[in-house]
């Protein structure tokens, strides 16, 4: 394995359950912006009684946006630790 | 009184005060009576379970203040808030998917209360169980491919050199430069058409996401492929192997595995517009 992939068991078998520090490939921290395609796009959608009443993917534009905003204010690069 | 006037009332008479609303983490079925015991999700608060027939919601109490339409618009927009409340979702998440299969939320989906989730459990169960099905036995795993753009073309760089006039000739220089990202950015695409392929016959399913802008990720390179897979756990290994050699041979572009994740990108289209949709 390269050397740019750190092993995080502990917080793998959190995330997972155990045997996923086995996998060579699984060993990367999670980042943020890979949680955010999951959870922005993706995930069960039900009209919940608070609802942004605008569509999903908007949903998405406006939390990338923000996104951007911030990681240009802030800091170059913050979403990969 | 109706659901509409009901939820209309709630939100007028709760948005000054500190009422919760609730948070929904994920939906799995027949969970242990004891998974939950001391899980924590956002704000601190224990998360409980709300159950219908076999099916169980995993959820949580959180203000009303942060989290009532108009706050969380502005609150999106805050990017701390948004991390927090991304990875604590995802720690609950985690934690369910150690008992069973389980389908995550989509992030900010409230309930006025407890009864409400189980009236959602009960008119969704056929295609939340189904669903469920689906996913059972699987997880998800990432694939990203990267075109590496910044190594010009030896050969290329070599003619440009050729021209003694130097106007003319840096403009040859860009545009063999331009050409070469050109030519090197066709042929990323290519090769992530071709891992997409290689591991898509692994795998029942596959999801793409939206390339994802390297200003975000911090990734060296133009994020080309952004594909999420549903793979059997049968077939894990076969499919990390896979990936593994394809990232060994790669030229010209990077692979990038993330996983194994619940399974996010499989979940359920919007309920609300099915026939069985609530409200």
């Amino acid at each position: 394995m390269s050397a740019e992939q750190t092993a995080h068991p502990a917080e793998l078998e959190h995330r997972i359950g155990p045997g996923a520090a086995e996998h060579p490939l699984a060993g990367r921290e999670v980042s943020l912006v890979d949680l955010l395609d999951r959870l922005l796009a993706g995930g069960v959608v039900l009209t919940g009684d608070v609802t942004l009443s605008i569509a999903g993917v908007d949903l998405v534009h406006i939390s990338l946006r923000a996104l951007i905003t911030s990681v240009k204010a802030d800091r170059p690069s913050p979403l990969r630790w | 009184m109706s659901i509409e006037e009901r939820r209309a009332e709630s939100l007028q008479t709760a948005q000054c005060a500190d009422a919760s609303v609730w948070y929904c983490y994920a939906v799995t079925r027949n969970l242990p009576a004891a998974a939950l015991d001391g899980l924590r999700g956002l704000q601190g608060a224990l998360v409980e379970p709300v159950t219908f027939a076999d099916l169980t919601v995993v959820a949580g109490p959180v203000p009303l203040g942060q989290f009532g339409e108009t706050a969380l618009r502005a609150k999106l927009e805050d990017l701390a808030w948004l991390e927090e409340v991304a990875r604590r979702h995802d720690d609950v998440v985690g934690e369910i998917a150690r008992h069973g299969a389980t389908l995550p939320f989509r992030l900010a989906t409230l309930y006025l209360d407890q009864h409400r989730v189980r009236t959602v459990l009960e008119t969704g169960h056929a295609r939340i169980s189904a669903a469920l099905d689906r996913v059972d036995g699987r997880v998800e795993w990432g694939v990203k491919v990267y075109a590496d753009l910044s190594k010009p073309v030896p050969a290329a760089v070599a003619s440009a050199a050729g021209d003694d006039r130097p106007g003319r000739s840096y403009l040859r220089k860009r545009l063999t430069e331009q050409r070469s990202k050109d030519e090197a950015w066709q042929s990323a695409v290519q090769a992530a058409d071709e891992v997409d392929t290689a591991l898509s016959e692994l795998a029942e399913e596959r999801r793409a996401h939206r390339p994802q802008s390297a200003e975000l990720s911090g990734e060296a390179g133009v994020n080309a492929l952004n594909v999420a897979y549903l793979v059997p756990d049968g077939q894990g290994d076969r499919f990390l192997a896979l990936a593994g050699e394809l990232r060994a041979a790669a030229r010209g572009c990077r692979i990038e595995v993330t996983g194994p994740w619940a399974p996010y990108s499989f979940g359920l289209p919007d309920l609300s517009a099915g026939p069985d949709a609530p409200g």
